[in-house]
């Protein structure tokens, strides 16, 4: 759906401990308030020293979607109370933040960023007795307080839904392959979406996690904002929250009940250079960037540049596992179509991700070999990875346990002639001039053989038996 | 006055309507007095956020747990997660 | 008698102790022997901290100030909290909900705050004593100087600030007391140098402050600004006397302007309160210090509990420190007062071209009657402050020392030097003490 769209991105940094203190950021599944300290547990006398890494992936973020890096990093407090907030204001940035002025293309369309900063992830709240708008009380948990966020702010270049989705697939397959955040992980990027239709108020909705919900949050808005002005009914500059569950969007606060952050420099951080050394450095150890790799695949494997860019649209794991499988059999073009038409197939009708399944590159490449080898037919196998794919079992020992593999010409003759004295009725009108009947045994035999011959060997084998 | 009940909001403080006239009266007083800054020439002088000439101090990405209890402080906890007032 | 039981004889007449400590060993080191009390808002790991305040009563650090660790490796003993204005807000020592100090030299006079406590005890203290004090905008002089005691205010980020309840994070020195400069200075050695867990702190190294040579050669000024007009003259009498005294003894004598002298407290105000305000914020209800039965949304819980737990001259500032942060009025105040702090620094580096000390009164009066302090107005209070302010708000480092009587109340030399050149004014400061 068409709409003006501009979105504000917040993803977890993968450093190994929080931004301003050395609490892990290893959080997934643990109790509440077992990873924090006095620093971002706010305690008084605690103080924030700035984390090295955290700013070795902001300089290669900011490379990455070709922004211009500020010379000096500072950082502001941003004053507002709230039940997530340790200290009730958050350490951001600013004024000046780490870059600005930079962009990435979707489908060719280039989508500005306005900035990229580094600023505290605040606590995680649960909202017992009811939803955000009406729940009793609030537990709070701050294990996510003090995690390191870096946060994307694009112009409001978005123009549907649709562009807004594949713009979060494009950053994060970006942010994957920098290494900079682990897509598995809980939570790990939230989005704000500013939206307006024709010229219309923007709305703002708040705290969407997940791509999906992205486009559906938005997908809402427009139809929202749409009825509204069919029926005459103003939208109201404001601040809505998304519920997942629901699928719909629902009012927070009005922008004139926004907060005045007044914001202050922190003045118990200094400033950091970024230098020109430094960010030599990380422009020279920078990962190879999904465009890159699409047109590495497609000039190094010979691959068409459509499936180079399937494998590596689906994620980094992908990429790496079709080049481990390119290095274990030398068909490449083979092992990219078994790949992109039945292996992600398959998964995807497991609703299984590659990390989530148990299939390797060595296992993988044992189907190609055994239709290499002819110990199995291509319909067999397009049988197989089904099997392979939920079970992540090698192919060898399925054909193996399964004795799946193709009968030799003596075997399958064994079983034509079986075939044909079950059914001397089919014979005898076969032999009447209905030549229909010989389909029917032909199919008798397949059924029966389940893919351990081509269908080509059994139709002349038939054919044979019975003249 | 107002804008003593506005900066009171903002800073999560409930004010006696005495205090919030004693307030708007005072800050009125000393405002006047800061506004002879207006008097120094700044033109082209950098602001100094801290007195001295300070920077890069980063921490190694190293993670380290702190051995405490972060409850011990805490008047009201349900298991491990502190209670806190709702949003609405 | 012990430690603790001597200061609890002194405190009970003088009212300094906010809260004891337990039992602690004897150590070895540059302070064994020594009793070492410690300002309220400095933490100390088990021993309640609440910086003067309500809100933080029954606050019990989990950790200690480097300050702290730094005193008992030296074998310092720590005996207890001393009170102080609340969160460092006040020159008299008086707002606050716990003990007020009596100035040991006239009970019904103030001590001078916010470090009243540490200063009242370190001239009460008949045992060997060292005070780990705090300063933003004159609050280890103006104690030291109306109880007739030493105080080193040093060069910001000379001490670590980590375990320090922050007023105003720019400001803030941890800094020391004593009866002599000799032992000030010992233990500003002490608990100086690098810390990793605060990024404001220098990593140059600490030289021994107790090697101090004679001011012979050493040239002094005296800011024409920080006389005449305002200053009681029988207090620049005695200052004038003690300055006198070091040119005896080698010193030369120059007159120095520090234009921006006067501008120094707006500055000063508006970016301590605007610091002070966000500061303060953490203060909501929540997670340690005065919590209340959960009731109500946030902004009803927190606005009630912080009413609650904060005095009036702290909510004043956070109201004030707010102002001056607000969209709109942030250029024209607090970026406006962090230009003027730069001018300020200009004043005292151009100085220091032409000189190695500044010398000048601490404070424009002696200790003022309680009675009188009643009736000052807010405006009244900060002027008070306006010699010690400007030093502060350029993290030059600072001593005052006992240098004479007026109606039998003490009067305090400040003597001022460049940042890291705390051994100038020292030196001075143990000539003057010298006699």
């Amino acid at each position: 759906m068409n709409a003006t769209i501009g979105l504000e991105i917040h993803v977890h940094l993968k450093t190994w401990s929080k931004l301003f203190c050395s609490c892990t950021t290893d959080i997934d599944g643990k109790e509440p308030n077992t990873e924090v300290c006095p620093i971002c547990l706010g305690y008084p006398g605690s103080k924030p020293k700035l984390n090295k890494k955290a700013v070795d992936f902001g300089i290669t973020l900011a490379l990455a979607l070709e922004s211009n890096i500020e010379p000096e990093l500072r950082f502001s407090r941003k004053n507002y109370f709230y039940p997530d907030m340790s200290k009730n204001f958050q350490i951001t940035q600013y004024e000046v933040p780490l870059a600005s002025g930079g962009f990435l293309l979707v489908d060719d369309h280039r989508i500005g960023i306005t900035r990229v900063h580094l600023e505290e992830d605040p606590a995680k709240l649960t909202h017992v007795g009811g939803g955000i708008t009406n729940a009793r009380e609030t537990l709070i948990d701050y294990n996510r307080a003090g995690m390191p966020l870096v946060e994307i702010v694009t112009d409001p270049d978005i123009e549907s839904t649709e562009e807004a989705r594949a713009f979060l697939e494009k950053l994060s397959l970006i942010l994957d392959h920098l290494g900079v955040y682990d897509p598995t992980a809980e939570g790990v990027l939230r989005v704000d979406a500013n939206i307006s239709i024709e010229g219309g108020n923007r709305v703002e909705v708040k705290n969407i996690t997940g791509f999906k919900n992205v486009e559906k949050a938005l997908n809402y808005e427009v139809i929202r904002q749409k009825s509204a002005k069919n029926m005459g009914v103003d939208i109201v500059r404001e601040t809505r929250h998304y519920d997942a569950g629901s699928g719909i969007t629902s009012t927070l606060r009005l922008k004139e009940d926004e907060e005045d952050y007044g914001y202050i420099a922190e003045p118990d951080l200094v400033k950091t250079n970024l230098t020109e050394d430094w960010i030599g450095r990380m422009k020279a150890s920078m990962p190879e960037l999904p465009d890159q790799r699409i047109n590495r695949l497609e000039l190094q494997y010979g691959i068409p540049r459509f499936q180079a860019s399937i494998i590596v649209r689906t994620g980094l794991q992908m990429s790496e596992f079709f080049e481990k499988s390119c290095r274990l059999h030398d068909d490449q073009k083979e092992v990219c179509n078994w790949l992109v038409t039945f292996l992600l197939k398959s998964l995807n009708y497991e609703d299984m991700s590659l990390s989530e399944s148990k299939v390797t590159p060595e296992t993988f490449v044992e189907i190609l070999e055994l239709i290499s080898e002819g110990t199995i037919s291509n319909r067999l196998a397009k049988e197989l990875i089904k099997d392979y794919v939920k079970t992540g079992k090698s192919p060898r020992k399925i054909v193996e346990e399964k004795n799946l593999g193709l009968l030799s010409e003596e075997e399958l003759g064994k079983i034509v002639v079986s075939v044909v004295n079950e059914f001397p009725q089919a014979v005898e009108d076969y032999r009447g001039g209905k030549s229909k009947a010989a389909e029917y045994l032909i199919g008798q035999v397949l059924r029966r053989i389940r893919a351990r011959a081509t269908a080509n060997d059994v139709r002349r084998l038939v054919l044979e038996e019975l003249d | 006055m107002d804008l003593v009940e506005r900066l009171a909001k903002a800073a999560r403080l409930n004010l006696t309507p005495a205090e919030t006239c004693k307030y708007a009266q005072q800050l009125s007083v000393i405002l006047d007095a800061f506004n002879e800054l207006d008097q120094v020439d700044t033109d082209g002088v950098e602001p100094s956020y801290h007195p001295i000439k300070l920077e890069d101090a980063l921490r190694e990405d190293e993670p380290e747990k702190w051995e405490w209890d972060p409850l011990a402080n805490v008047a009201d906890a349900e298991g491990r997660s502190i209670r806190g007032p709702k949003i609405k | 008698m012990s430690f603790i039981d001597r200061i609890r004889e002194l405190d009970d007449k003088y009212h300094f102790i906010n809260a004891y400590a337990g039992d602690e060993p004897y150590g070895e080191g540059l302070l064994s022997g020594y009793a070492v009390s410690v300002k309220d808002n400095v933490c100390v790991k088990g021993l309640e901290s609440k910086a003067g305040s309500k809100i933080l009563e029954g606050y019990v650090p989990p950790f200690d100030a480097t300050v702290v660790v730094k005193s008992r490796a030296e074998g310092g003993i720590i005996i207890g909290k001393t009170t102080q204005d609340e969160f460092g807000f006040g020159t008299f020592n008086v707002n606050t909900p716990y003990k007020v100090p009596l100035n040991p030299h006239d009970v019904e006079r103030s001590t001078g705050g916010s470090s009243g406590g540490a200063a009242c005890l370190t001239e009460v203290a008949d045992f060997k004593h060292v005070a780990i004090s705090e300063s933003t905008g004159g609050s280890i002089s103006c104690p030291a100087s109306w109880c007739g005691v030493v105080g080193i205010t040093p060069t910001y980020g000379r001490v670590s600030r980590w375990g320090l309840i922050d007023y105003a994070n720019s400001l803030d020195k941890i800094g020391v007391m004593a009866k002599t400069v000799k032992e000030a200075a010992m233990f500003l050695g002490v608990i100086s140098g690098p810390d990793k867990y605060d990024s404001t702190v220098l990593n140059t190294p600490v030289p021994d402050y107790t090697q101090l040579g004679s001011v012979e050669g050493v040239r002094i000024g005296v800011p024409k600004e920080y006389l005449g007009k305002g200053v009681d003259h029988k207090v620049e009498e005695q200052v004038w006397g003690s300055i006198k005294k070091l040119e005896s003894r080698g010193a030369s004598i120059s007159e120095i302007s520090l234009p921006h002298t006067k501008y120094s407290l707006s500055s000063y105000y508006i970016i301590a309160m605007a610091e002070a305000s966000t500061n303060l914020a953490k203060f909501s209800g929540l997670r340690y210090g005065l919590q209340n039965p959960i009731e109500g949304d946030f902004n009803q819980y927190f606005s009630k509990v912080r009413a609650e737990g904060m005095g009036d001259e702290t909510k004043r500032r956070i109201i004030l420190g707010s102002f001056t942060r607000m969209a709109g009025y942030r250029n024209a105040y607090y970026l406006k007062a962090l230009k003027v702090r730069t001018r300020v620094i200009e004043d005292f580096k151009k100085a220091f071209k032409e000189v190695d000390v500044l010398a000048a009164p601490t404070m424009p009066v002696v200790a003022p009657r309680f009675d009188e302090i009643a009736e000052l107005e807010p405006i009244q209070h900060y002027m008070m402050d306006i010699l010690t302010v400007a030093p502060n708000l350029a993290g030059i480092p600072m001593v005052t020392v006992p240098c004479g009587n007026v109606d039998g109340m003490p009067v305090g030399l400040h003597l001022m030097s460049d940042h890291l050149n705390e051994v100038k004014a020292l030196e001075a400061a143990q000539e003057v003490e010298q006699g």
